[in-house]
């Protein structure tokens, strides 16, 4: 019996509806299934074998009507006919990471996003945690591009003029027993994944130290000194700027629709822009990562979307609560194995607090609604870590979509069958802090299928947007003499000025929407919502791009306004 | 060596008032505002029914705030506009406040502080509405704003979830500039605005109010497509099964005002937990030596008037030499009260005509209000109604030292 | 007999009106029953909005009948003030529209408009 046979006799038992067939070395699931759980283990029993090189899971779930894709609405032939040596696809972090490397080479690179700015998906709907891979599998790509990325994150945070913070990680444990099981254990796991820091086993009374606010019936702690945190979406669009500031080019509100696969390679992809030819195409799409390895003809795993939802906690309250990302183990008897961490409380890189995320498979690719109940499990779980923890500090929530494989791993690699693509797919958790090692590689791959020599000059500086909030009086003083709109502060919960506004509208990946501007200064991000500063972003908005101030939007094609209130005549 | 004897902090109604009547004390006085503009909300607040206590004249907002800031031109206060304070020092005595504007960064120092910051609005993911975030969700004042100041309209077809005042002015707002309102929802069983804006804000425009309901949920991606409703329990729980979609392009919240008390909480002045002001005695001192405050930093108010009046309780408190007494007593109230204000009374001062304002927990018809000094009882007040929306006011004087305590009874048969 | 709040100040006592006596109850002052009588016979309101400028700053103004109106004329009133445009800055209370659709009202501006 060959594997294949010795699997589907197995999968044959447990799932009789379904049917897996070989592809090459992969594996093909087909059916329909009454629920979605099903299908999701059904493609984590074939992953779970490690014999296929892939799962490809087309089960169907049954009476459920994918969502369409969110698309642009229109079409126009801005880059017909364009060829170009490198095409991303995809404006995540993973992508703009992917972007910079490839600056760095000579050659031409087009990043491509469907949506109206970059680190629109996932990116921007994480906790910005830079994490020290402690739970990760040895031989993982999670575990090997992270390992290489923390070698120089800190100095490119540096480079890119973003937050870092190096605050640590926390873990708490009821069973206090378990200390002697949990140190050695830990300490030999910290060797053999290169955990940058360390890791440390503390008493409580030296926990306390580390994490005050800790809940009372923690009796034991784990330190990782090496946890870190970023602002995800800032890295993005400085990752992305760099890019930009080094050749590259971004072409937004850009879907790609379909592409001509001759002799094993992309020949052409077909865009709501017009049609590109690129000598090498670049798969960072998150999660329609799969969708697009299909146009590639080279599709050998599948993305089972998992939603996450946080929430995130006024800032006059983070000082009653966790000092570094802390969670806590769950009591033995109530452990539940599942592949994301149920989450923690932490300090971000703004120094709000955010709770979660929580992890539930949805069949929806861009599902990032919200739910309650959802909301007040996590509350009801993190509660355990964090004895001052309240829902009635939540200023806002958001939920964002991990783009995972059955496999629950990267895929970084060359292409399978079609020779002249790159995938960076399938990246979730550790994807924040991985993709600076993961753009690396894939840079280095590409100019090795175009013969392309690095170049001698490469500005590796993107200077921020000043945060005048952050400033010394007499540096601020002085900023303001030169230009007074950094004295007119506008949003007064984070204490963003007009100037800070007006270098956002005038960046090098330019907003084009208020929650455009938000991302790069965080104006409307603060305890209030935007409820005093939006009008007074939008008439800035309006003055510095000429335009008329009806026809601005929140975000991606949505109105704020219907029309004038009155016309005068 | 102290630059100014009084610095205001928000140049609304409150603060106007608070600089004006500390000037006119002869303190010298500044006053800052963080907009280009004095007047703070009334701004945009374009309706009438302001002044009719203190001015006996039916005024739009812009018209309060126009007398109001005459008024204070009329004094030698200075100004500052476009100023934000980042930090505020206890000097003791005394505070240094740091301030940015266009200028640059500028400190000042000054024996007393008076905070006029009023308040904010409270989001919609404060009142746990989940689903998508799409644009089409605003609070009232952003779509009184847009609509007043901007003459930009965000709304054709709105729900709006809360009967407070402002959500009532709103509707009719909305509706006489050609949007239209499908319904107001209040999660409370009763409505939270007062009588009157219910008749001539709904009732005048046939909107309907459905009370004991809430929004839950909202739809649409990028624009508001429709709002999930649920009626709610006594505690306003949602129940489940009761769930209602109301398709809309606009959800307008009015779910309640936050007193802005950040700086009060950076140099430590205590807030009460229920009015999330900080608790004051009679002259509006809170328990942080020399700071002052008034108008809805200090709790939520319904009218101007009486905002106006604690600016100028609170400006001629601070403009006041007096040496700062320090031993106060707690005024009470039984549990038929939300809270009474000032939750505290100084005996070294003036006793005489003492301002209290009040609101009550729940709706109550023929009570009588009791003010116990001691044992004594120094007033009764017979109430036919009595609304938490509604705030009271009463004036008494304390002829000695004393407990105070509020209790509301029923009228006796 | 009909029963509605009375508007004119914020206590909004209740109203008991007999239209046929002319005999209010409820009313805590004598505004309160004329307010009674007229809202029987003839409602009328002040009518607060806006109106359009093209006055550097002022995208609008607010304005406001000086004295109440017919509500009957409420809609009215609002498509006229929609055709109005102020083409320079006024002081607070000029009048925009003097008795604006014969309703003895004028539309006077409630905010002061700063020339540039």
């Amino acid at each position: 019996m060959t594997k294949l046979e010795k699997f589907q006799e197995r999968f044959a038992e447990v799932y009789p509806s379904f049917r897996a067939e070989a592809k090459d070395d992969c594996v093909v699931l087909s059916g329909v299934a009454d629920n979605y759980e099903d299908l999701v283990k059904a493609g984590q029993m074939a992953a779970k074998t490690k014999w296929f090189y892939g799962v490809i899971n087309d089960i169907k779930l049954k009476g459920y009507e994918p969502t369409p894709i969110k698309a642009p609405s229109f079409s126009d032939k801005a880059l017909e006919g364009i060829h170009v040596d490198v095409l991303v696809i995809g404006g995540g972090i993973t992508g703009c990471a992917i972007l910079r490397e490839l600056s760095k080479y000579q050659l031409s690179s087009l990043l491509v996003d469907k949506e109206e700015d970059v680190a629109m998906a996932a990116s921007s709907r994480n906790d910005g945690c830079v994490h020290v891979g402690m739970d990760l599998h040895k031989g993982s790509l999670k575990l090997k591009y992270l390992v290489r990325s923390r070698k120089f994150y800190k100095q490119m945070c540096k480079d890119l003029d973003v937050p870092y913070r190096q605050d640590g990680q926390s873990i708490g444990f009821t069973n206090g027993w378990l200390k002697l099981l949990v140190r050695p254990a830990l300490k030999i796991k910290a060797l053999i994944n290169h955990v940058p820091g360390g890791v440390k086993v503390l008493n409580r009374r030296h926990f306390q130290t580390i994490e005050p606010n800790i809940a009372d019936d923690v009796a034991f702690g784990v330190f990782l000194p090496g946890g870190a945190c970023t602002s995800p979406y800032e890295l993005t669009i400085a990752l992305g700027e760099s890019a930009v500031h080094n050749g590259a080019k971004i072409s937004l509100r850009t879907i790609v629709e379909s592409m001509k696969v001759e002799n094993h390679r992309v020949f052409s992809v077909q865009t709501n822009r017009g049609i590109i030819y690129p000598k090498v195409v670049v798969n960072a799409a998150g999660a329609y990562s799969d969708v697009i390895a299909e146009m590639m003809n080279d599709r050998f795993f599948t993305i089972h979307p998992r939603k996450g939802t946080d929430s995130i906690i006024d800032k006059a309250a983070l000082p009653t609560l966790s000092r570094t990302s802390t969670t806590v183990y769950p009591k033995l008897g109530q452990l539940k194995k599942t592949h994301s961490k149920g989450g923690a409380v932490m300090p971000t890189s703004d120094l709000n607090a955010l709770v979660g995320p929580d992890a539930l498979e949805t069949p929806d690719r861009e599902d990032y609604t919200t739910d309650k109940a959802r909301v007040d499990a996590m509350f009801d779980k993190q509660i355990h870590a964090m004895k001052n923890l309240s829902e009635r500090d939540i200023i806002t929530y958001f939920s964002g979509i991990r783009a995972a494989t059955y496999e629950e791993d990267f895929v970084v690699q060359k292409g399978k069958w079609t020779t002249n693509v790159i995938h960076a797919a399938g990246i979730q958790s550790p994807g924040v802090t991985a993709a600076p090692a993961i753009g690396i590689d894939v840079a280095k791959w590409a100019s090795e299928m175009l013969n392309a020599k690095t170049k001698e000059k490469w500005d590796p500086i993107r200077k921020g947007i000043v945060k005048t909030r952050l400033l010394s009086n007499e540096e601020r003083d002085a900023l303001i003499k030169k230009n007074p709109a950094y004295g007119h502060i506008v949003c007064r919960c984070e204490e963003i000025s007009e100037g800070e506004i007006i270098d956002a509208i005038h960046s090098t990946i330019p907003p084009t929407t208020i929650d455009g501007i938000k991302r790069r200064v965080r104006a409307g991000m603060g305890r209030c919502q935007g409820g005093f500063c939006q009008p007074a972003v939008l008439s800035i908005m309006a003055k510095e791009e000429k335009i008329d101030p009806l026809s601005i939007g929140k975000k991606g094609e949505g109105k704020l306004f219907f029309r004038r209130t009155k016309e005068g005549k | 060596m102290f630059v100014y004897d009084v610095i205001v902090i928000g140049g609304g109604p409150a603060g106007l008032a608070a600089a004006s009547s500390a000037s006119r004390c002869g303190a010298s006085t500044l006053l800052l505002e963080r907009e280009g503009a004095l007047g703070g909300i009334l701004k945009q607040c374009i309706h009438d029914g302001f002044g009719l206590t203190r001015y006996q004249e039916k005024l739009a907002g812009p018209e309060y705030a126009n007398k109001e800031i005459e008024k204070l031109n009329e004094t030698t206060a200075e100004v500052s506009l476009l100023t934000f304070v980042t930090k505020i020092v206890k000097l003791q005595p005394g505070f240094k406040v740091t301030v940015v504007n266009p200028k640059g960064v500028s400190t000042y120092t000054t024996k007393k502080l008076i905070l006029a910051t009023g308040c904010r609005e409270r989001t919609a993911k404060q009142v746990s509405i989940h689903g998508t975030n799409p644009g089409g969700v605003m609070t009232a004042g952003q779509a009184q704003y847009y609509i007043n100041i901007l003459g930009l309209m965000p709304i054709k077809e709105c729900v709006i979830l809360g009967s407070g005042d402002i959500g009532l002015i709103m509707a009719r707002r909305i509706t006489l500039e050609g949007g239209h309102v499908e319904g107001v929802y209040e999660a409370k069983s009763t409505p939270s605005g007062l009588a009157r804006n219910i008749a001539q804000c709904l009732t005048d425009f046939s909107i309907p109010l459905h009370l004991s309901e809430t929004v839950t949920k909202v739809y649409g991606i990028d624009r508001l497509e429709a709002v999930e409703i649920s009626k709610v329990d006594d505690k306003m729980n949602p129940i489940p099964g009761t769930e209602k979609i109301v398709k809309c392009d606009s959800l307008i919240l009015s779910v309640g005002l936050i007193p802005e008390n950040e700086l009060a909480k950076s140099i430590g002045v205590p807030l009460h937990p229920v009015t999330k002001g900080p608790i004051v005695n009679q002259e509006l001192m809170s328990k942080i030596s020399g700071v002052y405050t008034c108008g809805n930093a200090m709790h939520v108010n319904d009218l101007a008037d009486y905002v106006s009046e604690s600016g100028e309780i609170a400006g001629v408190a601070a403009a006041s030499t007096d040496e700062i007494a320090g031993v106060s007593k707690a005024v009470t109230w039984d549990k038929n009260l939300a809270y009474v204000v000032p939750q505290l009374v100084d005996f070294a001062k003036n006793t005489k005509d003492v301002i209290f304002y009040f609101r009550v927990r729940d709706v109550y018809q023929n009570k009588i209000l009791k003010v116990y000094l001691g044992d004594d009882v120094i007033l009764k007040k017979p109430f036919m109604t009595l609304r938490p929306p509604e705030m009271e006011r009463v004036v008494l004087s304390l002829p000695n030292e004393g407990e105070i305590k509020f209790v509301l009874e029923d009228i006796a048969k | 007999m009909k029963e509605f709040t009375c508007i004119v100040c914020p206590n909004g006592c209740t109203l008991v009106y007999d239209e046929d006596k002319h005999v209010c109850n409820g009313n805590r002052c004598p505004r309160g029953a004329r307010y009674a009588e007229s809202e029987c016979l003839n409602p009328e309101r002040t009518l607060c909005s806006t109106v359009a400028t093209i006055v550097s700053g002022y995208p609008v103004i607010s304005v406001k009948t000086n004295r109440e109106i017919s509500k009957k004329l409420i809609g009215e009133v609002i498509k006229v003030l929609n055709r109005t445009l102020i083409t320079e800055a006024l002081p607070i209370g000029s009048v925009v529209i003097p008795n604006v659709l014969n309703t003895g009202a004028d539309i006077i501006t409630t905010a002061p408009m700063k020339k540039e």
